[in-house]
């Protein structure tokens, strides 16, 4: 059976800068689910999304999107798929209902039923109250679940979402991710890109992790968890010098507090207690996926 | 996707882009109808009745100029600020029905305005010959100008220039030709360059059909519009940017 979404060492050289948007990524997708490219801004996320979404062309590698590759079968590739692009707008005097119910007929469905998918995503994204306003009238948040509506309306096998949750609220932050998941058991797969590490933990299957162009990590969150020597980790606002904390273990700046990743729980424990001794308050917490994901993109020279 | 599939999206898309936008906005008709009637009025308070029937050619050309030419804002716009090309593009819709969706939807736009002209025009020489000139002028003109428009659009690197562009365009191809006025008060030594642009010949093809004769030959202007029309729709066709290099 053809993979979901595979890249083979793909890389980008943007002509105009001579910038390398991607160097030698690789990694597969092989069943249904949710895939997350993780990363900070300018990771090279969007770029790759662009890739696969039959909108940009890669220097060399490949790219293949359900068993098909982006570039000599890209027609076929975009009857199959559909995409939110990052900070996209939806036209100003039209109204979320115009936005999702045209472009259901501009995809092919008939009358019938781009009105019964244009309902149903309005009640599933909370949108029926503002249906008919136009979309200069809304927030920013309601204008991106329009944007989000026209593409989970489109029950595309594999859809592509660019930063889906980007600025809205945490509310609908939650009610987004639960319209992923539910969108991924009905009707599709799912490749988002985020920089948002707790959007990562909670929605993906399978997370590749961007840094600076490159594949610096890649399974699921489990396999990321275990990729970390560090289980523990201790936060300290101020009394040590960071050369004392190096005598604990690794050691990373995080808004001003320390933070000492270690993997010995007694070294945890020490620790702490050694910051009580000396009246300053100290916490104690299994490692995260964020201190993974800060370890690597660090790693990586981000 | 299938041809009726694509022919409905055009439809779809343009009205998307045109009717509903207006039946939205109803002051955006004041954007189309501002250029050619002001020039119109203009000449016509200026010099008086006797340049009407240029004026009336050349307000005519304008519009649809204006809307070939406008594309250029419009789908960059749409590309580059609303992103709603990146979601068309990764859709069973295809390229040459994204880009005749927004050709039509220009169209559209116009044809309030065009109307109007078409009816001035018409009283001048009522006849068959001069509703179909009318027609063919209007189809081949949109669909050149529309094709170049789009063509540009796809190579705008951002949105800043591409309004600025697009006005360059309606100077270049509806103002400085012998569109509003005779080719020959074009001074002799500047005359090969007022029979480039396409526009001077749909200019001298229209005023033919109103009486207003030239000293061009009429089959070598339908020849070389039609040569221009077929040489655009190939550029759009094939060389138009869809996916970035």
């Amino acid at each position: 059976m053809a993979e979901i979404f595979e890249c083979r060492n793909l890389t980008k050289i943007y002509k105009s800068s001579e910038k390398r948007g991607l160097e030698n990524v690789s990694f597969r997708m092989p069943s249904r689910g949710i895939l997350t490219l993780l990363g900070r801004n300018g990771a090279g996320k969007t770029t790759l999304l662009r890739i696969a979404t039959t909108q940009l062309l890669p220097t060399s590698g490949s790219v293949t999107v359900l068993g098909l590759d982006v570039v000599s079968e890209a027609k076929k590739v975009r009857e199959r798929i559909s995409v939110l692009p990052q900070e996209g707008r939806p036209f100003p005097p039209l109204t979320p209902w115009d936005h999702i119910y045209y472009t259901l007929l501009a995809r092919g469905l008939s009358r019938a039923e781009a009105k019964a998918r244009a309902k149903r995503v309005l009640e599933d994204l909370d949108l029926v109250e503002y249906a008919k306003v136009a979309a200069d009238k809304l927030s920013g948040g309601l204008r991106q679940r329009t944007l989000l509506a026209m593409v989970l309306s489109t029950y595309a096998e594999l859809v592509f979402l660019d930063e889906p949750t980007l600025g809205v609220d945490a509310v609908t932050q939650r009610k987004i991710w639960s319209l992923i998941k539910d969108y991924c058991k009905k009707y599709g797969s799912v490749v988002l890109t985020t920089n948002s590490i707790s959007e990562a933990e909670v929605l993906s299957d399978y997370i590749v992790v961007l840094n600076r162009g490159r594949v610096v990590a890649q399974g699921t969150v489990d396999d990321l968890r275990a990729m970390l020597p560090y289980r523990f980790r201790v936060d300290v606002s101020e009394g040590f010098s960071k050369e004392e904390l190096l005598s604990y273990g690794k050691v990373v700046v995080v808004a001003g507090r320390m933070r000492v990743l270690l993997d010995d729980e007694a070294d945890a424990r020490e620790l702490a207690l050694d910051a009580v001794k000396r009246r300053v308050s100290a916490s104690v917490s299994p490692a995260t996926l964020e201190d993974i994901f800060i370890d690597l993109v660090q790693e990586g020279g981000g | 996707m299938k041809v009726l599939q694509n022919v409905k999206a055009v439809f779809v898309l343009a009205y998307m882009f045109s009717i509903l936008w207006v039946v939205r906005n109803l002051l955006s008709l004041i954007y189309l109808f501002f250029a050619p009637f002001t020039v119109l009025f203009l000449l016509y308070a200026m010099v008086g009745s006797e340049v009407l029937p240029y004026a009336l050619v050349g307000a005519y050309i304008m519009t649809i100029v204006q809307a070939g030419s406008d594309i250029v804002g419009d789908a960059a716009w749409h590309k580059l600020e609303l992103k709603f090309q990146d979601m068309m593009v990764a859709s069973p819709v295809s390229e040459t029905a994204y880009m005749l969706a927004e050709a039509l939807s220009e169209l559209l736009y116009a044809s309030p305005a065009l109307l109007i002209l078409s009816i001035f025009i018409y009283q001048i020489k009522p006849s068959l010959v001069t509703l179909g000139t009318i027609f063919s002028i209007t189809l081949l003109l949109w669909l050149s100008t529309s094709a170049l428009g789009f063509f540009i659009s796809t190579y705008m690197p951002n949105l800043r220039n591409a309004w600025q562009i697009s006005l360059l365009l309606g100077f270049i191809l509806a103002v400085l030709p012998p569109v509003f006025y005779p080719i020959e008060h074009i001074p002799e030594p500047l005359l090969w360059l007022a029979y480039v642009p396409p526009t001077t010949h749909a200019a001298i093809i229209l005023r033919d059909s109103i009486g207003l004769t030239s000293t061009m030959n009429i089959a070598y202007s339908w020849l070389i519009l039609i040569a221009y029309t077929v040489a655009f729709l190939l550029l759009a066709s094939y060389r138009a940017q869809w996916r970035e290099k």
